[in-house]
């Protein structure tokens, strides 16, 4: 063809039949073009112009390396890779999200939890959570050791801790030295209410619940034993330190008992424990509801002196609308 | 055509194709951020609460854990909202103020600025619609989501643009709406019809919505689309601290809002946000309110949010701290008051044997 100054075969995919696309080879230069019945003419034009460019660009300057040009191609080509790396995580991120949705929604009894729910749940009570809780709050005292209620001061006292299960009429006698060998009883009391009575022999432990059943092996730190005797006055045990538990400003305290010649022996009050059972889903959860409940029993005391009224300048805060 | 033009022509085409890519580059870093974000909190939220309070500590029984405001304010609403308060007699003082209008008294005896209110009525039946201007809002005195606000105006005889939803409606309509969320306590009210602030007539001011820590605003969000009647309208926030340093993908939930404006007067929501919940005897609150073209009004107090913000890890951690701190105020202040002790019976305490058994009180 003469005056073609280029000429290349392209391939133009026209078709949408169901059997296969229908290929045309078209021929075409920058001065001579085939119209091609087909929906491609746009780019065809388009393309015969680009070539009509660079044969023009040929025919006058020779081509001079374009630094600019190549850099920024290298950028694209760089931020497209990037793009690309990212595509990937974020696909990666969705699939996580999805199924940590599905997880979410399996707990709840649906299929997956939109985002939307998430915020709504209320939670489950957990023991460990609660008492934690607290402890670092009282912890924030300025002597942590006596905690924001001055509890830690009273117990860390045993002539006071004495004085204080006497006047709520516990008849044993307060003593922090157990004889050796001699079994630890923990009471875990929930301001009033006994959840968790553990009994501690050298590093054996056995768990009862507050109606004296052997719960087994409930603690994964620690050792079970069911050879651990049980010891005859367990109850009263549980009826005391519930009685003082409930006049100690605290959602959960330990109250340690040992056995003394004459009968049980107060050991201490614990109201800021180091050590705090972990203990298997079900009883965390047993336990943090009662430490719920507590948690609001606790606040009953300044809540009927009206130390917790909202307060107004002046006074507190009458809620009447009518007044 | 020469070199010259066409030069510029192809290089042109590249820089756009650089810019294009390199936007669509960072869409997708900030959906990365916000996917990695999200990933996180509900990994957190796979987590018992013993899981999150002990994490991977050597010896968990001796882990003391670490503050979640998470955990901590959904131990609070479970105590309202399962009856656990109710069981053991607890009537926290501040559900007092669930009702609207105690909580607009309450406000105004701080001398906080309520919204004036144009007429109250005992059922949706006794509305005085006649009474009322062309602009106004009628809610129910309890309710919360919205799902008792009408901020009306209108626009014929008997009918009025709903402008929550942007749909028309009547007396009739609102009033049927009204009775199906009746509760035994309710109250209706209008209101005035604010205004966002430097915006026009009828625009209804986005939310400042700040959580308060007894007496330490902490973390504010300006909210809007947060409304139970307009489903279709999508829930948007932006998050601030009380310094005013905006926070990103730390509530990543929650779709993130660009057409919101920060509070014009940060200083007085916060000081005003101190002032109001240092009154209220509780760890944590949530107070509301709306910045108008006569400044900031008060809205409401919620004690349990219906959404409590999932956060991510460590600012979970630093609301959670500001919670502790809050409590350990409230409770040095209830001990300072006497209302916070070890109490002593009044059995014998001067037999020292430990014999005697005597009657507790």
């Amino acid at each position: 063809m003469e005056g073609a100054r280029w000429l290349a075969p392209l391939l133009i995919m026209s078709g949408t039949g169901q059997l296969g696309a229908l290929y045309h080879v078209a021929f075409f230069d920058t001065d001579v073009r085939w119209e091609l019945p087909t929906r491609s003419n746009r780019f065809l034009r388009w393309l015969s112009k680009d070539r009509q460019q660079s044969a023009d660009s040929r025919s006058t300057v020779p081509p001079m390396p374009d630094n600019e040009l190549i850099e920024t191609k290298q950028q694209v080509t760089d931020a497209r890779e990037e793009l690309s790396a990212l595509d990937a995580e974020r696909s990666e991120l969705l699939a996580e999200r999805r199924r940590l949705q599905q997880v979410l929604g399996e707990r709840a009894g649906r299929r997956t939890m939109p985002r939307s729910r998430v915020e709504k749940t209320t939670g489950v009570p957990s023991f460990v959570a609660g008492a934690r809780l607290f402890q670092r709050i009282h912890r924030r005292a300025e002597d942590p050791l006596a905690g924001l209620d001055g509890a830690g001061t009273i117990f860390s006292d045993p002539e006071r801790t004495a004085q204080f299960a006497r006047s709520h009429g516990v008849p044993s006698r307060v003593s922090s030295a157990p004889a050796p060998g001699s079994p630890t009883i923990v009471v875990h009391a929930f301001h009033g209410t006994v959840g968790l009575v553990e009994i501690r022999q050298d590093d054996l432990v056995r768990h009862l619940d507050n109606m004296q059943q052997d719960l087994g092996d409930i603690r994964a730190a620690s050792n079970h034993s069911q050879e651990i005797p049980l010891i005859a006055a367990v109850a009263e045990l549980c009826k005391w330190s519930a009685t003082l538990s409930q006049h100690i400003p605290r959602p959960y305290v330990q109250v340690l008992w040992h056995e003394g010649v004459e009968g049980p022996v107060l050991s201490r009050i614990d109201v800021d424990p180091d050590r705090i059972p972990v203990l298997v889903p079900e009883w965390d959860l047993r336990l943090g509801q009662l430490f719920d409940s507590a948690h609001a029993r606790m606040l009953l005391q300044p809540y009927r002196a009206g130390a917790l009224d909202n307060r107004v300048p002046g006074g507190t805060f009458i809620p009447e609308e009518s007044s | 055509m020469n070199a010259d033009r066409s030069r510029p022509s192809t290089l042109e085409r590249a820089r756009a194709k650089l810019d294009r890519t390199r936007r669509a580059t960072q869409r997708r870093r900030d959906q990365i951020e916000t996917l990695r974000a999200q990933v996180t909190i509900l990994t957190e939220e796979t987590k018992s609460p013993i899981e999150r309070t002990v994490g991977d500590a050597p010896d968990p029984e001796l882990a003391l854990g670490v503050p979640s405001y998470s955990l901590a304010a959904r131990m609070h609403r479970r105590h309202n909202t399962r009856g656990v308060n109710d069981r053991e007699g607890l009537d926290e003082p501040i559900l007092q103020l669930y009702s609207k209008l105690t909580a607009q008294r309450f406000a105004a005896q701080h001398g906080v600025r309520v919204p004036q209110v144009l007429g109250r009525w005992p059922d949706p039946d006794t509305v005085d619609w006649d009474s009322l201007p062309d602009r106004f809002v009628i809610k129910s005195s309890v309710g919360g989501g919205g799902v008792n606000v009408f901020p009306l105006v209108r626009d014929s005889a008997d009918g009025y643009t709903d402008m929550l939803t942007g749909e028309r409606t009547t007396r009739e309509e609102v009033t049927g709406k009204l009775w199906a969320k009746h509760q035994s306590r309710s109250q209706y009210f209008a209101e005035e019809f604010l205004t966002a602030q430097g915006a026009g007539p009828g625009s209804i001011p986005s939310d400042i919505k700040v959580f308060c820590f007894y007496g330490e605003p902490v973390y504010l969000e300006v909210r809007t689309g947060d409304w139970s009647r307009a489903k279709e309208v999508t829930s948007q926030a932006r998050t601030f601290l009380a310094d005013g340093t905006e926070l990103f993908n730390v509530r990543a939930l929650i779709d993130a809002g660009d057409q919101l404006r920060k509070p014009a007067d940060l200083d007085e929501v916060i000081n005003v946000s101190a002032k109001l919940s240092k009154a209220i005897r509780r760890p944590l609150a949530r107070l509301d309110f709306y910045e108008t073209d006569d400044g900031l009004i008060f809205g409401e107090v919620t004690q349990n949010p219906g959404h409590l913000p999932a956060l991510v890890p460590e600012w979970d951690r630093r609301l959670g701290e500001a919670y502790e701190r809050a409590y350990a105020r409230l409770l040095l202040d209830l001990s300072a008051e006497g209302a916070l002790r070890v109490e002593f019976g009044d059995a014998d305490p001067r037999n020292t044997d430990g014999e005697q058994a005597v009657t507790s009180r």
